[in-house]
């Protein structure tokens, strides 16, 4: 379904938010999509399936996001399945000219042993865009999930963009690792000394379910728990992107490389725990299934400072 | 209402728990190119941003120690105290930060144990964490010491600001009386960031108000081989 955009930024026909949904599970042996719903903003477009992974494209229907948008998705990745989600292009929140906000929320869980890898297009707030953007991430047991974020306040030809809230929220086990909540909704915020501190983009790669010995490329830093943390605050999203780029190539093949999910025959992987020192640290877990990747690790205790 | 003299303790700087070592991020974001003029502004940026997340943690813990309620009230709350803990840890990302807020905590539960060892408080908040965050440390001791829940959330909000102001003295040529203007002038962000601690609930409803800035600042503070403070 279509909807024309009227000159004040309404949408013409008020939709109720459906949201989009996919669910990937293993049944019966084998991997399976077992809800690809798009919802009332996005489509979602599998790319295919080999082993027990599988790749999902989310695809806009249309121009986002505008007043009155609330944009839902909610995505699971069952036991034991790696799964990738692509985004062809970003999303652009458009000026809400005082006429309402709009909104933006992903809920993303990962089951034990499972894996999900996101690294999400840009997210472009134009000036005037009064919008809130909450991702929340549960991981189970042995999962994880390694997902990026760029955060871009206003269009290219824009000095500022918002006002915007933006928050994370990552949980494993019911406990929580990484919780924020970026408040740029005062006018002249993003000048703040200490918060963006006159920046225009904010790059994040987050580790949820798994941590690093040690944090060794610029702007790392471990979390409490099982978790890190990359990141970058540039001028241009390229240059935060780039900043943070090697992180999340250092701890995708550590920590959510494919390989071990794609052949069932084949056993665990052994491609990741040689890369820089990147020993992978878990906290012990209930109920853990056999996944392809926790097997023959040190466990350790990672909730600690 | 009088000042109990534990709160005028705790927001002194002669108090021996190692404040002194601490810049509350100034001398990172002095060095990145910060213009001294614009202290103030990153003053009232911290307490509205770590500021509140951490007074809120204060808050929380100050709750769970028992508040200064008399013999027969609430009580001690190690589950409260440790998920208080947990919360603050989750909304603090950068791990050098986290460290040198233990370390100041860890001089915190040192006073109390010496002062009070046997007290129900401090036992729980020994039994967190060799080294609790200092927010959570500071809520205890204040809350044993007697201060109400407000005081407490304005000594740890005061702190903040002048733990800057005087990092300045030693970072800039700055004229102490300037500095000393910066902190009274902090007064009405103060207020406000306090009630907005002080209305938290629980630890699910701590804040979590990010400063990206200023914790990639603590990450490059940890590599420099020549600085004044640790963080």
């Amino acid at each position: 379904m279509r909807t024309t955009v009227t000159s004040t930024g309404e949408r013409s026909s008020i939709n109720e938010s459906i949201p989009a949904r996919i669910t990937v599970e293993r049944v019966g042996g084998r991997v399976r999509l077992t809800d690809l719903s798009g919802g009332t903003y996005l489509r979602a477009q599998p790319l295919g399936v080999r082993g027990d992974t599988a790749r999902v494209a989310l695809v806009g229907t249309y121009a986002l996001l505008l007043t009155g948008d609330h944009l839902r998705m909610e995505i699971t990745v069952g036991r034991g399945v790696w799964l990738e989600l692509v985004e062809p292009s970003g999303v652009v929140a458009y000026d809400t000219r005082g006429a309402g906000p709009a909104s933006w929320r992903a809920d993303l869980r990962v089951g034990d042993g499972g894996c999900l890898v996101w690294r999400s297009a840009p997210f472009v707030v134009s000036a005037g865009a009064d919008v809130t953007r909450r991702t929340r991430v549960d991981v189970a047991g042995s999962g994880r999930a390694l997902v990026h974020e760029t955060l871009v306040l206003g269009r290219s030809y824009e000095a500022a963009g918002g006002p915007l809230r933006s928050s994370v929220e990552g949980r494993v086990d019911g406990r929580p690792v990484l919780v924020e909540d970026l408040d740029l909704r005062g006018p002249g915020s993003a000048e703040v000394p200490g918060v963006m501190g006159g920046h225009r983009v904010l790059a994040s790669t987050f580790l949820l379910g798994a941590r690093p010995e040690r944090a060794s490329g610029p702007g790392e830093t471990l979390l409490h728990g099982p978790g890190a943390l990359a990141r970058a605050l540039a001028g241009q999203a390229h240059e935060a992107e780039s900043a943070v780029a090697g992180t999340w190539e250092n701890w995708k093949a550590a920590f959510a490389d494919p390989s071990g999910y794609e052949g069932r025959a084949g056993g665990p992987s052994a491609t990741s725990d040689r890369r820089q020192g990147a020993k992978p640290v878990r906290h012990s877990s209930r109920n853990r299934v056999s996944s392809p990747v926790a097997n023959s690790r040190t466990v350790v205790n990672p909730w600690s400072r | 209402m009088t000042t109990r003299l534990g709160t005028l303790l705790l927001a002194d700087a002669r108090l021996p728990v190692g404040g002194h070592t601490y810049s509350a991020g100034l001398e990172p974001a002095l060095a990145d190119g910060l213009a001294v003029e614009r202290i103030p502004d990153y003053i009232a940026a911290r307490l509205r941003t770590v500021g509140l997340t951490e007074t809120a943690a204060s808050v929380l813990a100050h709750r769970a120690a028992g508040g200064t309620s008399a013999p027969g009230g609430p009580g001690v709350d190690p589950e409260a105290l440790a998920d208080g803990h947990e919360a603050l840890l989750a909304r603090s990302p950068s791990a050098p930060l986290r460290d040198i807020s233990g370390l100041l905590g860890r001089g915190l539960v040192r006073l109390a144990s010496h002062l009070w060892p046997e007290h129900p408080a401090v036992e729980a908040l020994r039994n967190l964490d060799r080294s609790p965050q200092r927010p959570v440390a500071l809520g205890v001791v204040a809350a044993v010491m007697g201060s109400s829940e407000d005081e407490t959330a304005r000594v740890a909000l005061y702190d903040d600001a002048q733990t800057v102001a005087s990092a300045a003295l030693k970072l800039a040529p700055v004229d102490p009386v300037d500095a000393a203007g910066w902190v009274l002038g902090s007064e009405a962000v103060i207020a406000e960031v306090a009630a907005e601690a002080l209305a938290v609930r629980g630890a699910d409803d701590m804040p979590a108000r990010t400063a990206p800035q200023i914790e990639g600042w603590s990450l490059e503070q940890q590599n420099r081989t020549r600085r004044i403070f640790v963080a």
